[in-house]
């Protein structure tokens, strides 16, 4: 693929970019704020990669295409907004379970309900997280920049090839929208599907491997025929109700996930060695926090921050170190307090948040007000 | 002739629990071989089909059978068919749907397959009832007719799939019954081999939780009213309106040639291309 | 020159969910329900072979066996 250099991009074109270079081929999507940009752009280079472009009439049937492509072995992409996102819960749960890779883009808006379409926010945090029903395993990135929307967008497929899972990349309205001038990696890592190491007879597309490795999925029509589900199954891919093997079939999602957070979560963190306060931030409140930083260390604050770059699963002992040295946290969001919420389940120390539902960006003067004070 | 039962074994996964969960007498049982013999007749390798299915009673044919077999959401399974065929347009796709799979919770699917003519072959098993939840009232449950949910009797006018899925585009609609059930495999195979979305719809019993409720008798007399009420297309439209009753047309009702979504969708990659093709 | 068969229909009883599905189908009055509630060939000789109770059968519970040497009899069903 040709390589970009300095362009002018916005951050939903670098996501559809990202995923195009990731290998996607087939996006399957229905129109909305603030994502639609992603499926417009897809709708016209896909087809010229050899890839599928198709508005699907709902979100719901979107993700079960995106399902359906990867299976056949193909990777596969859709994005959405609030409503869109709610839709596609019961068929996220679905690649949760049946161990699906897929990448979800959801681009948030105002909410809840219609709420604000036109109007940036963060109010996804927890259903990205506990959208769908059940335990289940989850990975969530959030990008600061257009540049970021690209790199990680590559990374989330990785991800997703790698642990089997959705991923969700969680983009605020405003990163999504956001122009910047930018400079793609030359050079980019690209997870493809590993081949089976083992004949159709002896294939167990569920099976639990010694030491947590996972068992490739064999696309359909490769010879390896077998059974996906969305029940709780044994290691055949065949429903189990046997107390056993529901165990093994849940505790496996939950643990390929857990065991592997040092490979999983990605943070930043900005002048942090020597701080007293920690702010929390994603997304383009992040950079907001960072200029927050910048402001308070020349009025001889030390504050830092630290920015989740996963924010699931959440970087809790990232969290639980830096409170051993912090003071407090400050937590800024473009909602109640989503983040804020799990930052105080990690640690004890306290924290203070700064919320913001309007529609509009956490400013670096409103971390400071709330800095300043919690300083006194 | 090809028998059923000579070839289930060929097809049938040997490591499922046998018999199959459906309840005696079920018309389920009969749809699943017609549908075997159906694929034995097109020649396709196991490899080659896909079987998608979604929740409920006939939903559970997916795990019966050894071929590529995904067992998706209630009301879904095309749109996870969709994705399939159009990241590998080589692989047969067949999606078995419930009455309430298909045209309640999956209607808005099933009709815009039938609009984008993606070529898939859709199997929906119309017993006229939720028969996995309960006996709750389906879209084809007939007006007056007892559900756990229409205790009083359905007060809802019931879908004619065939006559909704014609309209919508379909490229190939057939009819058939458990009583009809050679008439049945022979459509699915015509069905699987046509290029474009066709839709078979196969009445069956359900006795236990439609049949017992609306006194409809024993399997056997359900497959009987079939075979009473059934007429073929040619005849059926020879009724005068007002003698119609209960009766319906059985055989291929829609069969025609139109281009298919991957052969549209070639064109756009014509035009994406440009000179570079 | 059709020839009868002795004893072409199986019914494997494991299978069976005794529905009655194959008795009333038979065009030949050639099944009959046991004391058990099972099927059984009461009169194999009337058999044509036309395999309307396999094809019936919900449970695949019934086969009827083809002799090579006789001629395949195909049933109308409508
Ligand atoms: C989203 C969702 N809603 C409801 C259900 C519960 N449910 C399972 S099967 C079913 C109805 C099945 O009826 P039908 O599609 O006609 O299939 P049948 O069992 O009659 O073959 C329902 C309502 C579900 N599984 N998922
Ligand atoms: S409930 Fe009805 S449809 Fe379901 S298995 Fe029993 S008879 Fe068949
Ligand atoms: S093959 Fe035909 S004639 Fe023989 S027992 Fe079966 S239904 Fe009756
Ligand atoms: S049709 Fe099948 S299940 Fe029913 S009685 Fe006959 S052999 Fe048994
Ligand atoms: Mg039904």
């Amino acid at each position: 693929m040709k390589r970009h250099k300095d362009l002018l991009l916005h951050g939903n074109e670098a996501c559809a970019m990202g995923a195009l270079a990731a290998g996607m081929r087939l996006f399957a999507g229905y129109p909305i704020t603030p994502s639609t940009e992603i499926a417009e752009f897809l709708s016209v280079e896909l087809p010229k990669v050899g890839g599928t472009f198709i508005q699907m009439e709902d979100e719901i049937s979107s993700m079960g295409a995106i399902i359906g492509a990867s299976l056949a072995g193909v990777k596969s992409m859709t994005a959405t907004s609030g409503p869109g996102f709610s839709l596609m819960q019961e068929n996220l749960g679905f690649a949760s379970m049946a161990e699906i890779p897929c990448v979800l883009v959801n681009v948030m808006r105002g909410g809840p309900s219609t709420g604000m379409p036109t109007r940036p926010s963060q109010g996804d945090v927890m259903q990205s997280r506990w959208g769908t029903h059940g335990p289940h395993p989850i990975i969530v990135l959030s990008p600061q920049s257009v540049l970021e929307c690209y790199t990680l967008t590559i990374h989330a497929f990785n991800l997703a090839e790698k642990y089997r899972s959705p991923v969700i990349m969680l983009m605020d309205g405003i990163v999504g929208h956001m122009w910047e001038n930018v400079q793609l990696p030359e050079k980019i890592e690209v997870i493809d599907r590993p081949e089976p190491s083992v004949p159709p007879d002896w294939y167990n597309p569920y099976d639990n491997l010694p030491g947590g490795e996972i068992v490739p999925l064999v696309p359909f029509g490769e010879g390896y025929r077998y059974h996906v589900t969305g029940m709780v199954h044994d290691k055949s891919g065949f429903p189990t109700l046997v107390h056993e093997e529901v165990e093994q079939c849940l505790d496996k999602l939950i643990y390929k996930i857990k065991n592997n957070l040092h490979d999983i979560i990605r943070i930043e963190d900005y002048m942090l060695e020597d701080a007293d306060i920690c702010i929390v931030a994603h997304g383009s409140v992040a950079r907001s926090a960072r200029e927050a930083v910048n402001i308070a260390r020349n009025e001889g604050l030390k504050v830092g921050l630290l920015r989740p770059i996963t924010l699931w699963p959440f970087p809790r002992f990232h969290l639980e170190n830096i409170s051993k040295r912090v003071k407090m946290f400050v937590v800024p969001e473009m909602n109640y307090g989503q983040v804020y919420g799990e930052v105080l389940k990690s640690c004890p120390k306290r924290a203070v948040r700064v919320t913001r539902v309007d529609g509009e960006l956490v400013t670096p003067a409103q971390i400071m007000e709330k800095i300043e004070g919690a300083a006194l | 002739m090809i028998r059923t039962s000579e070839t289930m074994y060929k097809y049938l996964r040997p490591d499922k629990t046998f018999p199959h969960v459906w309840c005696p007498g079920c018309g389920i049982g009969i749809v699943m071989g017609a549908l075997v013999r159906a694929i034995e007749k097109t020649g396709f390798t196991k490899d080659e089909i896909v079987l998608v299915s979604g929740i409920g009673c006939s939903g559970r044919m997916s795990t019966y059978l050894d071929f590529n077999t995904l067992h998706t959401t209630h009301g879904r399974a095309l749109s996870f068919a969709t994705g399939i065929k159009l990241a590998n347009p080589e692989l047969n796709i067949i999606v078995v749907m419930g009455d309430g799979d298909a045209t309640a919770i999956g209607g808005n699917h099933l009709i815009h397959s039938c609009r984008r003519n993606i070529d898939l072959t859709a199997l929906i098993v119309n017993n006229n009832i939720y028969g996995m939840t309960g006996g709750q009232y389906s879209p084809t449950t007939p007006m007056e007719h007892k559900a756990s949910t229409a205790q009083y009797g359905s007060i809802e006018k019931p879908f004619d799939i065939c006559k909704l899925v014609e309209a919508c585009g379909a490229s190939f609609v057939a009819r058939s019954t458990t009583y009809h059930a050679k008439m049945l495999d022979a459509m699915l195979s015509r069905a699987i081999a046509k290029k474009g979305f066709s839709v078979v719809e196969a009445m069956s019993q359900c006795p236990v939780q439609y049949g017992r409720r609306n006194k409809k008798g024993s399997p056997v007399d359900m497959m009987m009213w079939y075979k009473d009420n059934s007429v073929s297309n040619p005849a059926f439209k020879k009724i005068p309106p007002g003698e119609v009753g209960e009766q319906f047309p059985v055989g291929i009702l829609v069969d025609i040639e139109q281009p298919d979504y991957l052969e549209r969708y070639s064109k756009i990659v014509k035009k994406a291309c440009g000179d570079k093709l | 020159m059709k020839q009868k068969n002795d004893d072409p229909i199986h019914i494997f009883s494991r299978w069976c969910k005794r529905c009655g599905i194959c008795i009333a189908i038979c065009p030949k009055n050639v099944l009959e329900s046991g004391k058990d509630g099972y099927p059984y060939a009461a009169r194999p000789r009337d058999c044509i072979l036309c395999g309307l109770c396999d094809i019936h059968c919900p449970d695949y519970a019934i086969t009827v066996k083809k002799n090579p040497d006789i001629k395949e009899v195909e049933h109308e069903e409508t």
